[in-house]
């Protein structure tokens, strides 16, 4: 008797010590759930996975909701979600890596890694560490368009092209989030380390911490089932449809792809939390990792009025460093506008987790609902047996609310279609179309591009030029530029200025179909014939423009001239993409001479499989241009595939 | 007659120094007048030239295909009578960001518009330097001229364009008059590519704009057809039209030849002055002679002639010679004018100017000897052969007695006394020396204002602020208006206040409540009597239905302070009182203010999005605007305050050298006038230093005198000079600058200047005063015996 109390005596003590140091308790995971049911059930997110992680493990790990709202499929810890930002610790950890080998040197100029590097300013650029540009103080500002090239050529133009740049802010000094600084800083692993960087990342990182659900190539992520998200409406989020045609490998280092689960971010967070191990793989040494997350540089934080107390945020290499409610967390969030994550690692408690969301969590309206901040702080909180807080949900109330109201009878002025011209971005805000039409409540703006709503508004006027749009997400000023007679010309909508579409313009086209799938427009007075490998199209008043339109494969020479991308002469100009309507097109013009004099051609392709056709117009030099935005812009912008789209 | 041509002749090779000053001073006079107002008179000529020959429109319309139709805009303005011609619709692109040259910047905008042959006929781009192949070429880019001065760029050289967000290399093929771009002022200005060229540069969702001209009939009023045009249409794009052209042109040398007329006045003063000095000395120097004259039967008509015919021959030789040289000066700044506009054969008629100032200069020079040489007239023979010296003037009195202290130097004593012994001499010199230095004191104090404009910003329409911050809202976590204001007030050893502001727009509406014109302005958050900002009439905006004016938008609607004004903002119409009105050059007098009120009531999100703040005085500005960065690192965006920026640099380094160009000038003319008196003034003395001498002045003891007498009367002209100058400068700016907004030029005198050009006139005159009198050294007993 006395020996089988010894024996459950050393048991027990033995079981005390080989029970974690920090664990979860069981009640605790409970309440976890429960208050992730409590969010999903009075949340907007129509789907979430979260992860919870300490130095030992794993502690939770659920999904939550559907992967899309039409879909029955459930949202778990398995689900491929977006990272966005994230990624950025990645490629920061991919630099310490090779720091640590000895092939670079964080303090060291990128120039003497590529002797090409530079801007218009080239003192400043020569200025420029490694350092700089994974701790967002390099100084450039500018995000050039892209490419729409997936190639790893993506990150080597854009590169070279800051030749035309300037940078205005003394390099290592002041902090500016900069996706470009860390697509450099992603090409300078491929360059150093010669692989490409999407190869680096799955050698050097996904593959020895096992995130088999993770990658930065689009390519993939088909395979990997991952989800497109769902963008912003007023009640319910709207799912996203893929836009393959949009996407471009410029900004793949800074997030601007990577997809990952709850389940593989776990095993991430582990690896930090242990100090850069993970199983039997060491992918960083604890200095490296300390470096990482030691200050560089600060901004300011969340204030009282949003939440937060008002200390400084500091950004580390690739990760983002708070003291929060007296823990120091490291964080870093992730927003692609249709998807979100938020992670954080309390140093303090050595706890990790993170939030995935088939919804930009990041833009949601704070007044209304939790922001992805307050949850995931939340979660830690629960994790660590604490209370929930209210840390990140502001303590004010929307000072967009008024009780201006307009008038019936001036709605109608409102009423109509606009087309972007300038500004927006090319993650979520570019080729919109706005459409500001009579809702159950008064006026409502409806942002589309193709067959995707972008955003969908309730439009509450403060004044008669000035409405904040009002749904699940952050409210945004609708600035409206009127006339004194009180006609609406145009509108300028988070940093996107729109005109009015000039209906009385379109009346001078005609919709012609030269294919049973294809349709678009074309001045009234053109004559258009089909032809066997695709048709041609004339301007009575000129017969030396000429409009061709060819099915894909119909001929050689223009194959040959696509594929000459990068071999051009000084008569021809760069290759070019443009979005235009639903879809983006390559073009190039050339010079020659012809029956006509000097003429200038232009060559339109598309390089998605289902798009069938090529264009090329070709008319006198003095025309050209003018043609092209007569005729061709209008042909692009109307262009439709029937059955063939995305 | 002939008896008096040779006593003239005589008298003009006896005097020859003398006359030779006057003849300078002449010749500098006519000569500023004469190119002053030759300017004034050519100045719209070029430009009105270049703009008909080039058949240029006066008006331009910049609009985007998507929102404005250009063949409905074409149709109209053809159907139009007034029109006689609309231009070929060209595409263009605008580059905003730096242009790239041999890796520095241009800090200029550039319209990039491609050339077609209908610019053979209307807006004719002409060809002034490089191969005129007709239109540029593919891969070469057409400037205005004044690129090749402005920038030192040449032919054949590249220039790099930012073009989404590539960069694009252009061969500068051609330097081209563009009639509506003759001046550098212009930002954006306009370059020329090959027709076609555009999609070589810039992607088709780039390609969305176009330019058209019209060109009006002779005769016909633009604004009525503007206003016309407005009623008819429904434009939504940009217009640029003739007067806006005109005015960019033409402001700089209107500006120039104001100055040179204001200089020249100042300098036909001073010539008079000397004329009458000159007169009057060579009568008294003169009286046995002309008692002689008068004696031997010269009647006193023949006396008064002898002496207008002196200053008659003289400034019939020096007037055509100034004018001589003025014509080349006129033809070579007029070419300097013209050349970038390549008018072929370029004539002008300076007959009117030349024939203008020769007659007020040679009436005037007439005049003052008629009046001078009067007192020839009045000399009695006897008295005057009897008495070798004149008895008139005064030998002794108050003045001179001034200089018979004990305690002070002889020659000090002796030059105080020559100086005083003649009073109308002494009034007469204390008036030049008096002129110089008001010029002098003109340009230190002037030179100054500008200077020190951070010292009294808001004089000039800016705000008072050492630091603008710019709060961005395109980042993720912005910062709130309170927040902001929040942390800046933790810098209380720093910042000493701060006003916050954003812009706005409004549209001045018209009795039929139609868009007149577009201004923008600022709204303030707090009350304006706070921020150091003045009005030159009336108060502050208060009340939530008052704002006030900037001086050149009141004077282009009549509006004066109590005045209502009906505009358009914020989507309403609104009836505002006109408070006050201010000047601001920062917007060349177009603009308002508004209290934050007034605009809360309009739209109550209003929020200020700009902070200035004035730092303390002992604050490194430049330190703590890169503590500000650090701190709030992308939340926000800080500015140079208004005296750092490029434009406001160069604008205060060419007032400085005009200023300075100026007083060399007028220095060298003291100079001369000094050299010149102080030899005939010993020329005149003989006899007087030769007894000096008698009485064992050596000719260094008399020099010194002369020395002291030379400073004694600039002594005398700085103090009439500088109080007349404090008091006419601010004046005569005021009328200057009116035009650029600047009703009331901000006047910051420069004591530490003044004394410090006043001790270089005492240095150079003295010096001056010094040399000549080395003639003091032939100066013997001998000629007493000539006498």
């Amino acid at each position: 008797m006395i020996r089988k109390t010894r024996i459950l005596t050393f048991f027990l003590i033995g079981l005390f010590f080989l029970c974690p140091t920090n664990p979860v308790a069981a009640q605790d995971l409970r309440k976890l759930d429960h208050y992730l049911k409590e969010v999903y059930e009075n949340h907007i997110i129509p789907g979430f996975s979260v992860v919870v992680v300490n130095d030992q493990g794993l502690v939770y790990k659920k999904g939550f909701g559907k992967e899309r709202l039409d879909r029955a499929k459930p949202f778990t810890g398995q689900t491929v979600n977006a990272i966005g930002s994230l990624t950025k610790s990645m490629t920061a950890m991919a630099i310490m890596q090779l720091v640590e080998q000895g092939d670079l040197e964080l303090d060291t100029p990128v120039v003497h890694y590529l002797p090409w590097f530079r801007t218009a300013n080239k003192d400043m650029s020569d200025k420029v560490t490694v350092r700089m540009l994974i701790n967002n103080t390099s100084g450039l500002q500018a995000s050039p368009e892209p490419s729409y090239d997936l190639s790893d050529n993506a990150l080597a133009a854009l590169t070279r092209n800051l030749r035309s740049t300037f940078i205005t802010r003394e390099p290592g000094t002041v902090y500016e989030y900069s996706n470009l600084g860390f697509s450099i800083a992603g090409y300078v692993i491929s360059q150093v380390s010669g692989l490409p960087y999407k190869e680096y990342l799955d050698k050097q990182l996904f593959g020895p911490l096992a995130m088999k659900s993770t990658s930065t190539d689009p390519e993939k992520f088909g395979a990997l089932g991952a989800l497109e998200g769902h963008y912003q409406g007023i009640y319910q989020a709207t799912p996203a449809l893929r836009e393959k045609q949009f996407e471009s490998g410029e900004y793949i280092p800074a997030g601007s792809f990577t997809r990952s689960t709850a389940q593989d971010l776990g095993n991430y967070l582990m690896a930090l939390l242990n100090k850069g191990k993970f199983g039997n793989a060491r992918l960083l040494s604890e200095e490296s990792i300390a470096e990482m997350w030691s200050p560089n540089s600060s901004f300011p934080g969340l204030m009282e009025d949003e939440g937060g107390d008002g200390k400084p945020i500091q950004y580390g290499l690739g990760w983002m460093i708070s003291e929060i409610e007296g823990r120091k967390i490291v964080h870093h969030g992730g927003s692609t506008g249709k998807m979100s994550s938020m992670t954080m690692i309390d140093l303090t408690n050595n706890r990790a987790a993170t939030l995935l969301a088939n919804l930009d969590l990041t833009f949601i309206d704070q007044y209304q609902y939790p922001t992805i901040f307050n949850l995931v702080n939340n979660i830690l909180h629960i994790a660590a047996g604490e209370p929930i807080t209210e840390f990140g949900r502001p303590t004010i109330s929307d000072p967009s609310l008024n009780d201006f109201d307009l008038v019936e009878e001036r709605m109608e002025k409102y009423v109509g279609e606009f087309v972007q011209i300038k500004g927006g971005d090319f993650w979520v805000y570019f080729g919109l179309s706005m459409e500001i039409k009579r809702g159950d409540k008064g006026l409502e703006a409806m942002m589309t591009r193709g067959k995707n709503t972008i955003n969908h508004f309730e439009l509450d006027f403060a004044t008669p030029s000035l409405a904040i749009g009002r749904n699940m997400g952050i409210p945004q000023r609708f600035q409206f530029k009127l006339t004194p007679d009180g006609k609406v010309k145009g509108l300028f909508c988070g940093g996107v200025e729109y005109i009015r579409e000039n209906k009385l313009r379109l009346e001078q086209y005609k919709k012609v179909e030269p294919g049973s799938h294809l349709g678009f427009l074309l001045p009234k007075d053109w004559s258009l014939q089909k032809l066997p490998d695709g048709f041609t199209a004339n301007d009575p008043n000129d017969s030396s423009t000429r409009l061709r339109g060819f099915v894909k494969g119909s001929r050689k020479k223009v194959e040959d001239a696509i594929a000459k991308v990068s071999k051009r002469t000084s008569n021809e100009s760069p290759w070019f993409s443009i979005r235009e309507g639903q879809y983006v097109w390559k073009h190039q013009s050339s010079v020659r001479s012809g029956s006509h004099g000097e003429e200038v051609h232009t060559l339109f392709y598309n390089e998605m499989s289902n798009i069938p056709i090529h264009f090329e117009i070709t008319s006198k030099k003095e025309n050209h241009t003018l043609i092209l935005q007569q005729v061709i812009s209008p042909l692009l912008n109307s262009l439709e595939f029937y059955g063939g789209n995305q | 007659m002939k008896s008096l041509l040779l006593l003239n002749s005589k008298y003009l090779v006896k005097r020859k120094r003398a006359f030779v000053l006057v003849g300078l001073s002449l010749i500098l006079t006519i000569l500023l007048l004469s190119i002053a107002l030759s300017l004034l008179r050519i100045i719209e000529q070029p430009f009105d030239i270049t703009f008909n020959n080039q058949k240029a429109s006066e008006i331009l319309l910049l609009f985007d295909v998507r929102s404005d139709d250009k063949d409905k805009l074409v149709q109209w303005f053809s159907n139009q009578e007034e029109v006689w011609g609309v231009s070929e619709p060209s595409p263009f692109i605008m580059v905003n960001a730096p242009l790239i040259h041999k890796g520095g910047e241009l800090d200029l905008s550039v319209q990039l518009t491609e050339h077609h042959s209908g610019h053979l006929v209307q807006d004719e781009i002409r060809m002034l330097k490089g191969d005129n192949s007709g239109h540029p070429n593919h891969g070469e880019i057409w400037l205005p001229t004044h690129f090749e001065g402005n920038y030192g760029l040449k032919l054949g050289d590249t220039l790099g364009l930012n073009l989404n967000g590539e960069l694009r290399e252009l061969k500068i093929s051609a330097f081209v008059v563009d009639p509506h771009y003759l001046s550098a002022i212009f930002n954006p200005t306009r370059a020329w590519v090959a027709p076609g060229e555009l999609p070589f540069l810039a992607p088709l969702s780039e390609l969305n704009n176009t330019m058209i001209g019209v060109r009006l009939k002779d005769g016909v009023d633009l604004d009525t057809f503007w206003k016309h045009f407005n009623a008819s249409f429904d434009y939504s794009g940009k217009s640029l039209q003739y007067p806006l052209f005109k005015r960019a042109f033409t402001s700089f040398y209107t500006l120039l030849g104001a100055v040179l007329l204001i200089f020249s006045l100042m300098g036909l003063l001073i010539s008079l002055l000397i004329i009458k000095h000159t007169v009057s000395s060579h009568v008294f120097s003169d009286y046995r002679q002309i008692g002689v004259l008068k004696g031997v039967g010269f009647t006193p008509g023949n006396m008064v002639l002898l002496y207008l015919m002196q200053l008659g021959i003289l400034a019939l030789i020096a007037l055509p010679l100034g004018l001589m040289v003025s014509w080349f000066v006129v033809r070579m700044v007029v070419n300097w004018m013209v050349e970038p506009l390549g008018i072929p054969n370029f004539t002008y008629n300076l007959s009117g100017p030349i024939a203008l100032s020769f007659g007020i200069v040679f009436l005037l020079v007439l005049l003052v000897s008629f009046f001078s040489a009067r007192k020839a007239g009045l000399v009695k023979p006897v008295e005057a052969i009897r008495n070798t010296f004149q008895k008139k003037g005064n030998p002794g009195g108050r003045t001179s007695r001034t200089f018979s202290s004990l305690w002070l130097p002889l020659s000090l004593v002796l030059g105080g006394r020559l100086l005083s012994s003649k009073k109308k001499n002494l009034v007469f010199m204390g008036l030049h020396m008096a002129g110089i230095v008001f010029v002098v004191i003109f340009c230190v104090n002037i030179s100054n204002s500008f200077d020190k404009i951070h010292n009294d910003r808001t004089s000039w329409g800016f705000d008072n602020a050492d630091v603008v911050i710019n709060r961005k809202s395109s980042i993720i976590l912005p910062l709130k208006h309170g927040e902001l204001m929040e942390m800046l007030g933790t810098y209380k050893d720093e910042i000493r206040s701060i006003s916050p502001f954003n812009y706005s727009n409004l549209f001045i509406l018209s009795n039929e409540n139609r868009a007149i014109k577009e201004i923008q302005g600022k709204v303030y958050s707090d009350a304006l009597s706070k921020t150091g900002l003045g009005n030159i009439e009336g108060n502050h905006p208060v009340a939530p239905n008052e704002l006030s004016l900037c001086i050149g938008t009141a004077e282009e609607f009549n509006k004066r302070p109590g005045d209502s004004v009906a505009v358009f903002i914020e989507g309403q119409k609104k009836v505002f009182t006109i408070s006050g009105i201010y000047q601001d050059v920062g917007s060349l007098g177009q603009g308002f203010r508004l209290q934050e009120k007034a605009m809360l009531g309009l739209n109550p999100l209003f929020e200020p999005r700009f902070y200035g703040l004035e730092l303390h005085q002992n604050v490194d500005r430049d330190a703590f605007r890169s503590q500000l960065e650090e701190q709030f690192g992308e939340t926000i965006q800080t500015e140079l305050s208004i005296e750092e920026r490029k434009a406001m640099v160069s604008m205060v380094m060419n007032v400085r050298m005009a200023v300075l160009t100026i007083s060399l000038f007028f220095v060298l003319v003291l100079v001369l006038i000094i050299y010149n008196h102080q030899n005939s003034y010993i020329q005149q003395h003989k006899i007087s230093f030769v007894k000096l001498k008698s009485l064992g002045f050596t000719s260094k003891n008399l020099r010194m005198v002369l020395l002291w007498k030379t400073v004694l009367n600039l002594a005398l002209g700085v103090s009439i000079g500088i109080p007349l100058s404090l008091w006419w400068s601010p004046k005569i700016m005021n009328m200057l600058t009116a035009d650029i907004g600047l009703v009331r030029f901000p006047f910051i005198p420069y004591p530490t200047g003044m004394v410090m050009a006043m001790v270089a006139l005492f240095v150079l005159g003295g010096t001056a005063a010094w040399f000549a009198g080395s003639a003091i050294r032939k100066i013997n007993f001998r000629i007493i015996s000539d006498v």
